[in-house]
């Protein structure tokens, strides 16, 4: 390794105080993925009936904390820790105040303490609390108010830690009034602009609806308008999610490749067509729900179609940046150019098989987003198996092949070992290809998702595809190869912490092929992106939650849209009034006219 | 001779094409050829490590720094 490359500082060595948080997020992240992984593969074992070891009536107690974990807590801890990361290596400094970093940190680490707690608590009799209602919370399900006052505190640490990267490229910006938004802040900043647009649905529906209920304040909501808030935020945070992949697909993987970005513009686009197109598709999720009209849902339909757009553009532009990159190594050829990739490096690997497997997820994601076909497929195990190459392959392989990459220049400890890295990244695309693809076709033999007890008595599924209990059995492999390889990740990492600290880890990211000069100024424009899209989103959603008000009530049919306890008190109140109007008039009337009383 | 391919490309291709290998029993079976799941998939697990054991044979593969290093 050269000189120059040994006394080049690492993030570690530039930004101390950052990479802590870094480092604690990436933490809280993998903890939550441990967790996530033990409950998870108790329920592909206790669902495919291979090994039961909980009663399936905690079985929804057990889902909904393989969901939270998961893709509340560890994506989005990983999530704080990465945009940590690029806003402050992008903008080349240190974030404005390092006790709000640290305070959102805290939010966001105490809020899923009380919703995990709140979650647990139901595997217990002890405790008089349960939270059994997956990771899709909307009504009729009812949580204790733990697991809601949780999910608020931690999604207003999210808000802090958004406003925390935005100061800081306002205070960059001060410094450098005619620059570019560098690429890795703007794909920051467009993603929280989303994710603000995206939790506001959720805020309101938690805090007016959900939190007073559970507390008993109000006496029932209207489900519909629930889930229709749900979703609001539920796919736009399907993006959020995928948005730190996106950024280490765009930013990292072609320097990892020998490369450089193919395209900083193309890169802008397809962020903004995030912000733009996430949010107002949401009811693509609804097409069952009888209170929505089907022209609101072909609407839907037709924005869910337009997302297609950016993540083609990303298919593009990231193969694009990959071959320069082997074509710089000194491949040939039309596909001759792939055996010069890195493939024995783990972080390259994993985003690559990751990204293989998104493609495979798209297809089935098309399926779903289909007004028509969404209907055989409907609340099947398809859905799952779906979302596990998404958000389950997609995302989290991404996330821990990106820390291969990038927990040595955090921590200054090179990775413990690159083949067991190696080995796992791939043992997860063999073990999700079984479990997933399994999953997809007991979907189109009728298989339900969420539950415990998927056969039905005197009733057989169609023995295609093997059939129910052979797919079931790859399910189980599949699942028992997962957990093996999330164990390999995380004890690589834990034996990587280990590690002495060594010079000579940093890495530095090349320029684009074509840069942001190429860029319209307008792109860096959020001001105009943000207002199209909240235009978009009331167009999307005005009238179809008009129509749930209207047709099913704010509280739901029947009930007086204010809360319970206004009518005792202002009985009371107009009690109390009549009383003291009473008395005011007696005491005038005792005192004689009121001319007299004036004079 | 060693086979000009990275460790790691070898275990992706296998990954690959052992995923492709093992889906064609569902093919097979929609043309009617019936084949037990458990020794299949063993089957496509022996087939990986064999070719893997031939490579080793051949020279193994290749194992140099290939240019990992920051451009």
């Amino acid at each position: 390794m050269s000189a120059a490359i040994e006394s080049e500082p690492t993030f570690l060595d530039k930004f101390p105080q950052e990479a802590r948080v870094v480092r604690a997020s990436f933490l809280s992240a993998f903890f939550a993925l441990f967790l996530g992984a033990v409950f998870g593969i108790i329920q592909t074992l206790h669902r495919t009936d291979i090994a039961r070891v909980i009663p399936s009536t905690d079985y929804y107690t057990l889902l909904t904390a393989h969901g939270v974990f998961l893709v509340i807590s560890f994506t989005v801890f990983f999530l704080v820790g990465l945009f940590t990361w690029a806003v402050t290596r992008s903008l080349d400094r240190p974030l404005v105040n390092i006790k709000i970093t640290w305070t959102w940190y805290a939010l966001m680490a105490g809020g899923i303490t009380m919703t995990g707690i709140s979650i647990l608590a139901g595997f217990t009799d002890a405790i008089d609390m349960s939270a059994a209602v997956l990771f899709t919370f909307y009504a009729p399900l009812q949580a204790h108010p733990l697991f809601y006052v949780g999910l608020t505190v931690f999604i207003i640490g999210t808000w802090v830690a958004g406003a925390d990267w935005f100061r800081a490229w306002l205070a960059w910006k001060r410094d450098n009034p005619d620059e570019r938004i560098p690429l890795q802040t703007f794909m920051v900043l467009t993603t929280m602009a989303m994710w603000y647009i995206a939790t506001s649905a959720i805020a309101a529906s938690v805090l007016i609806f959900l939190l007073p209920w559970s507390l008993g304040l109000i006496d029932q909501v209207n489900p519909t308008l629930t889930r229709t808030l749900f979703w609001f935020f539920g796919h736009p945070v399907v993006y959020f999610w995928l948005m730190p992949a996106y950024l280490l697909w765009y930013t990292v993987l072609p320097k990892i490749a020998g490369g450089r970005l193919f395209s900083d513009p193309l890169a802008r686009v397809v962020f903004v067509l995030f912000l733009l197109l996430s949010t107002p598709v949401g009811i693509h999720h609804q097409y069952l729900d009888p209170g929505i009209a089907e022209g609101f849902k072909f609407i839907s339909m037709t924005n869910t179609m337009f997302l297609l757009l950016p993540s083609l553009l990303t298919a593009f532009t990231v193969v694009a940046s990959v071959e320069y990159g082997a074509r710089q190594r000194g491949g040939t050829g039309l596909l001759g150019w792939l055996t010069e990739l890195p493939w024995r490096n783990p972080a390259f690997t994993g985003m690559m098989l990751a990204g293989l497997m998104f493609a495979a997820g798209g297809f089935s994601g098309m399926v779903n987003a289909g007004m028509n076909i969404n209907y055989m497929i409907h609340n099947t195990i398809w859905v799952p198996g779906h979302f596990h190459l998404t958000v389950g392959t997609a995302v989290a392989l991404t996330m821990m092949a990106g820390t291969y990459w990038l927990w040595p220049q955090i921590s200054n400890k090179p990775i413990y070992s690159n083949p067991i890295g190696l080995f796992q990244v791939v043992l997860w695309f063999i073990g999700m290809a079984l479990m997933s693809n399994a999953m997809h076709a007991q979907g189109i033999l009728g298989v339900p998702r969420r539950t415990a007890e998927p056969e039905y008595a005197g009733f057989e599924y169609a023995s295609s595809f093997g059939g129910f209990g052979e797919l079931n059995i790859q399910i189980a492999i599949g699942g028992t190869l997962l957990f093996v390889s999330t164990i390999l990740f995380l004890g690589n990492l834990v034996l990587t912490m280990g590690n002495p600290k060594v010079s000579g880890l940093a890495e530095t990211l090349p320029p684009a092929l074509s840069g942001p000069e190429d860029a319209p100024q307008v792109l860096d424009n959020l001001r105009l992106w943000v207002t199209i899209a909240l235009v978009l989103v009331v167009l999307a959603y005005a009238l179809p939650i008009a129509a749930i008000i209207n047709r099913g009530g704010l509280l739901g049919p029947g009930v007086e849209a204010f809360p319970v306890w206004l009518t005792p008190t202002s009985q009371l109140l107009t009690d109390a009034a009549a009383v003291l109007v009473g008395n005011v008039v007696e005491t005038i009337t005792a005192s004689g006219p009121l001319t007299e009383v004036l004079r | 001779m060693s086979v000009d391919i990275s460790r790691g490309g070898l275990l992706v291709a296998l990954a690959i094409f052992g995923v492709i290998l093992y889906e064609i029993r569902t093919v097979l079976d929609f043309v009617g050829i019936e084949l037990p799941l458990i020794p299949y998939l063993i089957g496509v697990f022996v087939l990986a490590g064999v070719v893997l054991w031939i490579v080793s044979l051949k020279g193994g593969w290749r194992t140099e720094p290939d240019g990992e290093e920051p451009t």
